[in-house]
């Protein structure tokens, strides 16, 4: 199987205090691997690395077996990489539909877009992503009168209309109820195998459902990686969790 | 009938425009021949345009531009150097009488292509696209937005302002140019005080607002909202933020400098007052009074705001400002829209007479 994403030595330094710490990790196509790790372990810097939103300090990241280390974030977008933020960002004045539409990206040339009214092709997919995240009723509403678990799904579908190869999603359930991260975990399961996926998570159930490896960052560095009852039964992962009941209790 | 707002419905809204241009098109029909007030009306069209481009650019774009005057008043000098090299002869009379009076004893490099009619109306217009393009570029690269694009706006008009106001050979300095005679193009005199000054004026607001609306109707319009809304998550949907900046900072330029020639033609004059930063800001208030998230509402408060200062009369003008400001403020807290703000409002209480149009996501999605 082929790699999709690697990250060499991958290092953010402010001043002295090293967020994310020589961090390596490889990713397969067609993977969904989850991000795990108590709060401040550098998990979204990671997402920031990657997608160009910060520099790094040193580190290499190759995407397809391109080096987009460096890149400005709109072409590493470009390479083939989205991504939901930490706190869910969607255009409040714009309808979900014009959300959507936005998120379509056939071409991001702002004088080709001129001419663009939107009578090509397109529509089969922005029907398929309505459906998967179930906003097919709320399409006329306005990104801002959605509420969270809903501002979430529409993220996720905008994320899912630009069709990238690799996914990153920082914390897609955070503030849901246990319904709609049941949902969530619904959809993930779906993307699964079609979509290669980052998730960032701290709901261990929701981990459970839908991991297939696990990376645990602590401090910067990763700290175990593998399946889920191997990471839990690390002897390293239960000395950090000492007096926890293990890596449930991150969150 | 069905659920949308009238004031949502983009037919309703295409149909508003065709009244309200048609209406003003039959005015000197209607009401005769009356010299003054068609030059009034005029000018109240170019007010029209100038609000236009900060609906498009603020608005719209999210770009807080208190610069428009940059643009106008470039155009504005381009303008009235094509109608002096106009009325001057290349061999009997080459420089113009303020130059004379400057000690100039040849014109100027820099007015030389305005002999050519062709050349200084593309020079009136290109020169300010272009320099927008590049302040642009250079605000917009270093992602600066808000209150900062604001003040450099500002900053670099009070520059401008300066260079007019210092340049006496070549600007006249404070008095300004007048040229002695009427544009002319294509053989026609474009007489100031006519139906036709308010004929051109018009059509050049109603086919500007015409264009921004089908811009905006684009994806390029959906695009530039939301990057109002939300830049960052634009750029992460791959979008080159900056540069769809520049467009539409560039495009207000473009609008702003058409008005600025037309103005030259109405008034057959200009001096650094069009580069004043107090004019700047007052375009942005009418702007915010009518409605800056809507076109048809932004041109009517220039419209309303002007017809509402000339009607208070004189004894009122040294307090104006004060009424304007105030103004200015109770809209901004109260009615974040403007005055368009209250219409939506208001109308979403009448049933929308028209047929629903295809709401299917099948069909409609991707409009
Ligand atoms: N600008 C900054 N300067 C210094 N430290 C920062 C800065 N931004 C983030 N950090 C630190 O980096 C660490 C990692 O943060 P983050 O990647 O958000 O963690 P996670 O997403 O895993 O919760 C935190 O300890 C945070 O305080
Ligand atoms: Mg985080």
């Amino acid at each position: 199987m082929s790699t999709i994403l690697e990250l060499q030595g991958v290092t953010k330094a402010y001043d002295q205090y090293t967020v994310v710490d020589n961090f390596n990790l490889q990713v397969t196509m067609g993977e969904l691997r989850c991000l795990l790790g108590p709060n401040g372990a550098g998990k979204t810097t990671t997402m920031d690395l990657i997608t160009g939103r910060q520099k790094m300090t040193s580190g290499k990241v190759i995407f397809n077996g391109r080096n987009i280390s460096g890149m400005t974030e709109h072409r590493i977008v470009q390479q083939g990489i989205g991504r939901k933020f930490q706190i869910p960002a969607v255009f409040k004045d714009l309808t979900v539909r014009d959300n959507l539409q936005v998120a379509f990206t056939r071409t991001t040339n702002p004088f080709m877009n001129m001419v663009e009214f939107g009578r090509g092709g397109g529509r089969a997919r922005l029907q398929e992503v309505v459906e998967l995240v179930g906003l097919e009723k709320r399409l006329d509403e306005l990104g801002g009168n959605l509420s969270h678990g809903e501002t979430q799904w529409l993220e996720i579908g905008m994320v899912l209309t630009q069709n990238p190869k690799l996914l990153l999603m920082d914390e897609p359930t955070a503030g849901m109820t246990e319904q709609e991260t049941q949902k969530t975990s619904e959809i993930f399961n779906r993307l699964k195998g079609e979509h290669t996926l980052i998730v960032v998570e701290h709901d261990m159930t929701f981990v459970r459902e839908i991991a297939d490896i696990i990376t645990l960052m602590h401090l910067g560095k990763t700290l175990a990686e593998g399946p889920m009852d191997e990471v839990e039964n690390n002897p390293k992962v239960r000395e950090v969790y000492l007096g926890t009941e293990g890596i449930s209790d991150a969150a | 009938m069905h659920k949308t707002n009238l004031y949502h419905d983009k037919r309703a809204q295409w149909a508003v425009y065709a009244i309200f241009f048609g209406v003003l098109a039959l005015l000197p029909v209607w009401m005769g021949d009356d010299p003054f007030t068609l030059n009034q009306y005029a000018r109240y069209g170019v007010f029209g345009i100038l609000a236009l481009s900060v609906s498009l650019v603020w608005g719209f774009g999210g770009i807080l531009s208190l610069g428009q005057g940059i643009a106008f008043g470039m155009a504005a000098y381009g303008m009235a150097a094509t109608m002096q090299m106009q009325y001057q002869d290349p061999v009997n009379d080459p420089i113009p009488s303020f130059m004379l009076t400057n000690e100039l004893t040849a014109l100027p490099t820099v007015w030389e292509p305005f002999w050519n009619t062709s050349v200084g109306l593309i020079l009136s217009m290109g020169i300010p696209v272009l320099f927008f393009t590049i302040f642009g570029i250079l605000i917009f690269q270093a992602r600066l937005a808000g209150a900062f694009v604001a003040i450099m706006t500002l900053a670099m008009l009070g520059a401008w302002y300066n260079m007019a106001y210092d340049m006496q050979p070549f600007t006249a300095g404070f008095n300004g140019i007048s040229p002695p005679s009427a544009f002319k193009a294509f053989g026609v005199e474009v007489d100031p005080y006519s139906s036709m000054i308010y004929w051109v004026s018009l059509g050049v607001l109603a086919a500007l607002t015409v264009s921004t609306k089908l811009l905006l109707q684009s994806k390029f319009g959906t695009i530039i909202q939301a990057i109002r809304d939300d830049a960052e998550r634009a750029r992460f949907l791959g979008y080159n933020v900056a540069f769809y900046q520049v467009v539409v900072f560039a495009l207000g330029g473009l609008i702003a400098a058409l008005g600025g020639m037309v103005w030259v033609i109405i008034v057959q004059y200009v001096s650094p007052t069009a580069l004043e930063i107090f004019f700047s800001i007052t375009i942005v208030i009418w702007a915010a009074v009518g409605g800056r998230m809507s076109l048809f509402g932004a041109i009517f408060g220039a419209i309303f705001i002007n017809a509402a200062q000339s009607y208070v009369g004189d004894e009122f003008q040294a307090t104006w400002f004060i009424i304007l400001g105030t103004i200015f403020i109770v809209v901004v807290r109260f009615l974040p829209k403007g005055l368009a703000g209250l219409f939506e409002y208001a109308i979403s209480f009448v049933p929308n007479p028209l047929p629903a149009p295809r709401t299917s996501v099948n069909s409609d999605i991707a409009k």
